[in-house]
């Protein structure tokens, strides 16, 4: 249908003229629309990167947390041994006067003992009975977050050939 | 001709706006999907607290076996095994058989001062067939829930005595 065939030919121009800038505004308001779901997109797959990263991190960080627990609960300086023979290693056991030895050694050789360890605080606690709380190792990074960990552990006391109930505390630092 | 180009043009429009529509349908169908991956699907399990508990439930029973007692300083393995027998132990020696309360007292102390202090919610028996022993609990947990079992087995004058310890997430 020609509306314009009888008219003028102002009219015609003016026509075709709405005409067109509706086409136009049509096709500004789908590049927009496309525009719009790009950046929504775009800002939804930063969010989930960025939170993906930092799930990373803080598994690490967990991660690290545990590795140091580990390497406590199985170091050959703070666990027990059976008095007939040296090979036997007691389970989850730690020798009382060898936690309090040890204090000494990671102070001569600070520099070894912090590549096992970093940034973290080794402690352990007698529970029951109720008695004495041993800072083995002590490097803060000056950062408030850690990560804890509470492992039970054995206390042997080789004088009296009693067993304590202990906590072996790991706070990891980030 | 005309009505032809017409009908040409009306079509190539009506094309236009399909592919659109597709191109919109695509992005949200995308959209969707990286949700549903991201948001939904990938919860990973946090692997301190699984290693965690089940450190704890493991060493909690064996260094609370091992641990001596104030009862003639025996060890708490031996007095399960006193109080699941004929109850021989005098602990105060004031002539009354106290094997079982001073286990239930000493597992009181440990557990009050460690798994309670933590607020890990937990479940300790000791049974022996279908006659429960010893049985503690704390907070609040659901019996279907993920957990991380210790057990022991002691053997006594009357048959085996099981131990668990269950720690709740």
């Amino acid at each position: 249908m020609r509306i314009c065939s009888h008219t003028p030919a102002q009219p015609c121009i003016k026509m075709k003229t709405k005409k067109a800038q509706i086409k136009m505004f049509e096709t500004i308001a789908v590049l927009l629309i496309f525009f719009i779901l790009i950046a929504f997109g775009l800002i939804f797959y930063s969010k989930v990167q960025r939170d993906s990263i930092q799930d990373t991190g803080k598994e690490y960080f967990e991660l690290k947390a545990i590795q140091t627990a580990q390497l406590v609960s199985f170091l050959p300086e703070l666990q027990c041994t059976s008095p007939t023979s040296v090979n036997i290693v007691g389970d989850a056991c730690f020798d009382a006067f060898k936690i309090i030895a040890l204090k000494d050694i990671i102070e001569d050789n600070y520099g070894y003992y912090f590549d096992l360890f970093g940034f973290s605080k080794i402690t352990v606690e007698q529970i029951y009975p109720l008695g004495k709380k041993w800072v083995i190792y002590n490097k803060s990074s000056g950062k408030s977050s850690k990560s804890s960990l509470q492992i039970p552990v054995l206390i042997y006391n080789a004088s009296s050939r009693e067993n304590y109930f202990g906590v072996l505390n790991v706070d990891v630092y980030e | 001709m005309l009505m032809f180009m017409n009908k040409m043009k009306k079509n190539k429009k009506s094309q236009a706006e399909i592919i659109g529509l597709a191109i919109i349908v695509i992005l949200i169908t995308m959209g969707l999907l990286f949700f549903v991956k991201f948001g939904i699907l990938d919860k990973k399990d946090n692997p301190k607290g699984s290693f965690v508990n089940s450190e704890l439930a493991s060493n909690m029973v064996t260094v609370l076996l091992k641990t001596t007692t104030d009862c003639k300083k025996s060890s708490v393995n031996e007095l399960f095994q006193d109080c699941a027998g004929f109850e021989r132990f005098d602990c105060n020696d004031d002539g009354v058989y106290d094997s079982c309360d001073y286990l239930n007292k000493t597992l009181g102390i440990i557990f009050s001062r460690t798994l309670e202090k933590w607020k890990k919610p937990y479940k300790f028996m000791a049974y022996r067939g279908s006659d429960i022993k010893m049985e503690k609990s704390y907070g609040n947990y659901n019996k279907n829930s993920a957990k991380k079992q210790g057990i022991a087995v002691i053997p006594t004058d009357m048959g085996n005595l099981f131990i668990t310890l269950d720690i709740y997430n």
